[in-house]
């Protein structure tokens, strides 16, 4: 049984194996890096020995400083963020704001390309490992220079989405292309002609600029992602410039990297706490974390084929323009609402726009870590007082006798 | 022990096919496979100092990244291995390559079933299959034994179907 069936059944299953194109380690460094510090110290076995068993005030004095250990390992378990990087001295932190921003410098009369990989997270209320939830790449092309055209292409599982237009987007006609139907859907519900193409499209690289300009980044470390030495900042909850247009809400804690040697913006990260949508299952899942990953940040020259390429009128010089109400209900439309504009419910499943803009944590929302603290603090109040009591106690009985 | 990150990387870059096969198995998607095999990965590259050394690297991953299968289908539990092995029914991922082997695989239980894949598929010894399986190498070898002989059974029964069909048509 064991010499021509063994080998013809490995023949036949040899067949079967797929060819291997995607083998990516650097995927799995990612996501080794998502699943975060916590999920991976929560899963240690804990080595903290039962020994105090023998006499009360032996298990008293032993409970005490374990009571402050636990208190202390949970208060490092509920802000996973802060244990990671190295400090940096804030002279330090300056310097390496400078160099970023100069590193982001704005540079007029070019094309600027962005590639992105932005990856969801789910982070369960009490035990486990954050969940991946759904990954989108982006790409885009933004002229800095007017008319400002820009052309965008987001993609998620088997889903793209073009779209593009001129000038600022709060201000002028976009348009969705429909690769389905050779058909440009062009938003009528910011088309303000007085305003088309006066300003640059924000993009992150605007919003960090601005936030570094304005000192709101605090400096937290350096610290290794996926092999790459870079620094850590934090951002604001919320930044608004009003002169700019420039509105950025996290919801929660935010952090951007920069690389350590060239000063790039690297990755931008943050985790939010409030999770409203039924579909991320909020009885299970507390918060969610978002990191995108910036591939490509340059600018090209605007020679004819780069402005081409932020021109999508130009990519598809043949398409039909509708309007985006006549778009099928489809996919695309799906994305369009989802990564695009985030208006109309039902909250598709890119994950985009049920992510909620204000931060809104209820005590269930809040997760087991700080009903954990919450626990261990109180009974280390109840421990430390009873201590105090007997030691006062102990000391009475002492003077009397 | 601790195990080194370059040597689950060699794993990953020498076995991958492999994996993601086995993932595709399971979960009959390649995006999905792929995402199998890279969660698992993950999985073990963060959780790498609990491996102590006392098995094979490779089936020590192969556990993770079977359970990573696992989640796919369900609520990540914490049981051990083997009373989820039900859950995971492994079937070729190209049937149109093998149509007979496919239907025959059909009959055989999900747990004899898993076995056979990562013997024959993963190329793995009784003892790592054993050991992924948390089992004895003994119930291993009576599984393949028994999963063997009821598939050599019923691609014999086609082949000699087949050649009957072959032998009437010539009479005809």
């Amino acid at each position: 049984m064991n010499d021509g069936s063994d080998l013809m059944l490995k023949e036949r299953f040899s067949r079967q194996l797929p060819p291997a194109d995607d083998r990516d380690w650097s995927d799995v460094l990612e996501r080794a890096d998502i699943r975060g510090r916590t999920a991976d110290l929560e899963s240690r076995p804990s080595t903290a020995g039962g020994r105090m068993r023998r006499h009360w005030r032996l298990a008293l004095g032993l409970a005490l400083p374990a009571v402050i250990l636990a208190a202390a390992a949970a208060l490092f378990l509920a802000s996973p963020w802060e244990s990671g990087p190295t400090a940096i001295s804030a002279a330090e932190a300056a310097t390496i704001l400078k160099r970023a921003e100069a590193a982001l410098a704005y540079r007029p009369g070019r094309v600027e390309h962005i590639r992105t990989r932005t990856t969801y997270a789910l982070i369960p209320l009490r035990k486990g490992d954050p969940v991946l939830y759904e990954r989108v790449s982006g790409e885009s092309w933004i002229e800095t220079a007017p008319p400002f055209l820009t052309r965008a292409l987001v993609s998620y599982r088997s889903h793209t989405l073009e779209s593009g237009g001129v000038g600022r987007k709060s201000c002028s006609p976009y348009y969705y292309f429909d690769p389905a139907t050779g058909v440009f859907y062009r938003d009528n519900r910011f088309d303000m002609a007085a305003c088309e193409g006066s300003r640059p499209s924000p993009d992150a690289k605007t919003a960090i600029r601005q936030l570094l300009a304005a000192g709101a980044l605090t400096s937290v470390g350096r610290m290794q992602i996926a092999g790459r030495s870079v620094y850590r900042f934090e951002l604001p909850n919320q930044y608004y410039d009003k002169r700019d247009h420039v509105y950025m809400t996290l919801g929660g804690t935010g952090f951007l990297y920069v690389d350590a040697h060239d000063y790039r913006i690297v990755r931008f990260e943050w985790e939010s706490q409030a999770l409203q949508s039924a579909r991320y299952k909020p009885s299970r899942y507390g918060s969610y974390r978002a990191v995108i990953d910036y591939l490509t940040w340059e600018y090209l020259p605007a020679t004819a084929t780069n402005l081409g390429l932020a021109d999508v009128r130009r990519q598809h010089p043949n398409a039909r323009i509708s309007t985006l109400d006549k778009m099928p209900k489809d996919a695309t439309r799906q994305l369009v609402y989802s990564i695009g504009l985030c208006r109309v419910p039902p909250i598709p499943t890119a994950g985009l726009c049920g992510v909620p803009s204000v931060p809104s944590v209820s005590p269930k929302q809040g997760g087991a870590s700080a009903w954990l603290i919450a626990a261990i603090a109180a009974a280390s109040a109840v421990v430390i007082t009873a201590v105090v009591a007997l030691t006062l106690l102990l000391a009475r009985r002492r003077s009397s006798s | 022990m601790t195990v080194q990150p370059e040597e689950i990387e060699q794993l990953y870059r020498d076995r991958y096919p492999v994996f993601l096969g086995v993932a595709l198995s399971v979960v009959t998607n390649r995006e999905g496979a792929r995402d199998v095999v890279q969660e698992g990965f993950a999985r073990a590259l963060r959780s790498r100092w609990t491996f102590r050394g006392e098995g094979s690297l490779e089936a020590w991953v192969w556990r993770i990244v079977l359970r990573a299968a696992l989640d796919t289908h369900r609520r990540p539990r914490e049981e051990p291995l083997h009373a989820w092995q039900d859950e995971l029914q492994p079937a070729l991922p190209y049937p149109e390559r093998d149509p007979e082997l496919t239907s025959a695989l059909r009959g055989l239980p999900p747990r004899r079933r898993l076995i056979l894949f990562l013997r024959y598929f993963a190329d793995l010894s009784y003892e790592e299959i054993a050991e992924i399986c948390e089992t004895s190498v003994g119930t291993v070898s009576s599984s393949l034994v028994q999963a063997r002989s009821e598939l050599l059974d019923v691609l014999t029964a086609k082949d000699t179907v087949d050649e009957k069909e072959t032998d009437d048509e010539r009479r005809v």
